[in-house]
């Protein structure tokens, strides 16, 4: 393992399970939110006092923190009809260029989000019932974003990978 | 015009550069509302939609019903469905291929993605139909093209994004799909039909089964039919949103996961993080969509388009006619999300200009798509079905699934000429 390894390995250990277990816990916790909202209201007329703002929140908080790990995978939605045909070494110049694209567009949006949260701190805002701090929000939907630049980066110097063969299987199989 | 057939042009370049559909979207949007308004402009638009998008209430729909879907997928409820249509049909001329198709509608469902069906079916029912003898074009044909049907039967995936994209109802669209859903079914079942007719020797038929077994096989398929309605009905009536039914309908596969024993700690994290990351990427597609959306917007396209186009406002049957036609030939070279993405902020005023209902343009979208789904030579589903039946060849299967793509061009027209059977069911909805 050379010097450059670390930090990615890093990422595979301790990143991607971390990130994983983030997004499952709020995955399950937006499903049961929701059913007890619903059956609360109907049976014991008591529906969960701010439930729409936390199904906002734990929804912001799914998405941002998958990026990396569709990204790591790369499982994003690519053009690759003309993979069977591409020579290697277009191949791996097309994956650096594309990674580097997207490194810059991600770390950029990482950007904007961060000044968004500034922003939204100076304002004090806040969501209508439960008054959560919306800045702290922006604050992850930014650093989240910022690891998804990286986990491109990270892929840049990973093998390019042809059209993955689509076998339905868990990663592929539950798209639309 | 001009800026935005370049904005295409760019796209297409970075989208062959495998540039991932998000970025390449995302980019040409905010570079060209740069280029219409300014740098500023399109940085805080971009970070606007960004957010917005991250924070929608009414796209939590999303990871709700992929979540009931992957449940049911590896609750193993495929098998039951099957096997309930085997006995009702089986013993028909090609009833193999029938049942495959009836049950990937049963399957559509409860779950909302054309290519999960397609992928479990083709493990489900090929084996028995090749137990059977079918030939491998019908087998095959029937079941790429019966999954298409998951996407049309509520919940689906591609409604909620159309709804999103057009600000239409989506809990409206999800109703519009059931009556052309089962057309669909109908019109696949013919084209097996027409298949055994051409070729008796292709579907032979199974042993009947004793009515009493028939009934005994609905027995397992009830509590997937109490949750569909559940949660279908609840949206129909009202009782509540989109969000909430698919709250209420993942929480439901779950407790059916969970007696089914088909869940271990290991499997529930697993379906958990797997629907996470469908969502995070639909979501990132989304984004890219939306600025692109944006840009679109922006420019002289949608009045040139609108301009041209009340040229045949007496004759707007033409115009949908020739947007349909436009859809299939795309569809059949295109990733079909990606069509839908980036067509429908141009079709969408062209049509509801016209006078036609939003919801009635989603479901012939979806249908477009399911088209899309089907067409050789880069139909998705053809794929997913070759690479689970290894031994059958690519050939085979774009031979067998043409029929089934003629039905579903004929389902498309059916709806297109005749609207209600989209529009009637959602028009009792508040």
């Amino acid at each position: 393992m050379g010097f450059g390894d670390k930090p990615f390995a890093l990422f595979d250990r301790a990143v991607e399970p971390a990130l994983g277990a983030v997004s499952a816990v709020v995955l399950f916790g937006m499903m049961a939110l929701t059913c007890t909202d619903v059956i609360g209201r109907y049976f014991f007329n008591q529906p969960i006092y701010g439930a729409f703002e936390i199904t906002e929140m734990l929804l912001a908080l799914l998405i941002f923190a998958g990026l990396p790990l569709v990204t790591l995978r790369n499982d994003h939605v690519t053009v690759d009809v003309l993979d069977p045909v591409t020579p290697g070494w277009l191949l791996r110049l097309q994956h650096a260029a594309a990674c580097a694209v997207a490194f810059v567009s991600t770390g950029y949006l990482a950007w904007r989000l961060w000044l968004r949260a500034d922003t939204l701190l100076g304002a004090g805002e806040t969501t209508a019932q439960l008054k959560f701090k919306l800045a702290w929000l922006t604050y992850a939907m930014s650093l989240l974003m910022a690891l998804t630049a990286i986990a491109f980066l990270i892929l840049a110097f990973r093998p390019a990978q042809r059209a993955a063969q689509s076998d339905g299987s868990a990663s592929q199989g539950l798209g639309p | 015009m001009i800026e935005t057939l370049a904005g295409f042009a760019i796209f297409l370049a970075l989208a062959l550069i495998r540039v991932p559909m998000a970025f390449a979207m995302g980019i040409v949007g905010f570079g060209g509302v740069a280029y219409m308004l300014s740098f500023n402009a399109a940085s805080s638009m971009i970070g606007q939609i960004t957010y917005e998008t991250g924070m929608s209430y009414t796209l939590s729909v999303i990871p709700l019903f992929i979540l009931m879907g992957n449940f049911v997928v590896r609750a193993r409820l495929s098998d039951e469905i099957y096997h309930a249509a085997y006995c009702f049909l089986g013993h028909r001329r090609g009833g193999l291929a029938m049942s495959t198709i009836v049950a990937s509608a049963g399957f559509g469902a409860i779950c909302g993605s054309s290519i999960a069906t397609a992928a479990t079916f083709s493990k489900v029912s090929y084996p028995s139909m090749r137990r059977y003898g079918y030939a491998d074009a019908l087998a095959a044909g029937s079941i790429a093209a019966g999954g298409t049907l998951g996407i049309l039967i509520p919940p689906s995936v591609i409604m909620v994004i159309y709804g999103i994209l057009t600000e239409t109802s989506v809990g409206k669209l999800f109703i519009a799909g059931i009556l052309p859903g089962i057309a669909g079914t109908v019109l696949l079942c013919l084209a097996v039909r027409w298949m055994v007719w051409r070729d008796p020797a292709a579907g032979p038929p199974a042993e009947p089964h004793p009515w009493a077994e028939r009934w005994a096989s609905l027995r397992h398929v009830w509590p997937m039919i109490g949750l569909f309605v559940l949660v279908i009905g609840g949206i129909y009536v009202g009782a509540f949103t989109a969000t909430e039914g698919a709250g209420i309908g993942a929480g439901g596969a779950f407790l059916f996961a969970l007696w089914r024993r088909a869940l271990t700690w290991r499997v529930l994290f697993e379906i958990l993080v797997e629907s996470a990351r469908t969502t995070s990427m639909l979501f990132m597609i989304l984004i890219g969509a939306l600025m692109f959306a944006s840009f679109i917007n922006y420019t002289t396209m949608p009045a040139d388009l609108k301009d041209f186009v009340t040229l045949f406002k007496d004759m707007p049957f033409l115009v949908v006619v020739a947007i349909c036609v436009i859809y299939v030939v795309l569809g059949s070279a295109m990733e079909e999300l990606s069509m839908i993405l980036l067509t429908v902020p141009l079709f969408f005023p062209v049509v509801t200009g016209l006078g036609y209902d939003p919801v009635w343009f989603g479901v012939v979208i979806v249908i477009v798509v399911q088209i899309g789904l089907v067409s050789p030579p880069v139909g998705m589903n053809i794929f997913v079905v070759k690479n689970l039946l290894r031994n059958v060849d690519i050939v085979t299967v774009f031979r067998g699934v043409t029929p089934f793509m003629v039905a579903l061009i004929a389902l498309m027209a059916l709806v297109v000429a005749f609207p209600p059977i989209a529009t009637w069911l959602p028009g009792f909805m508040k």
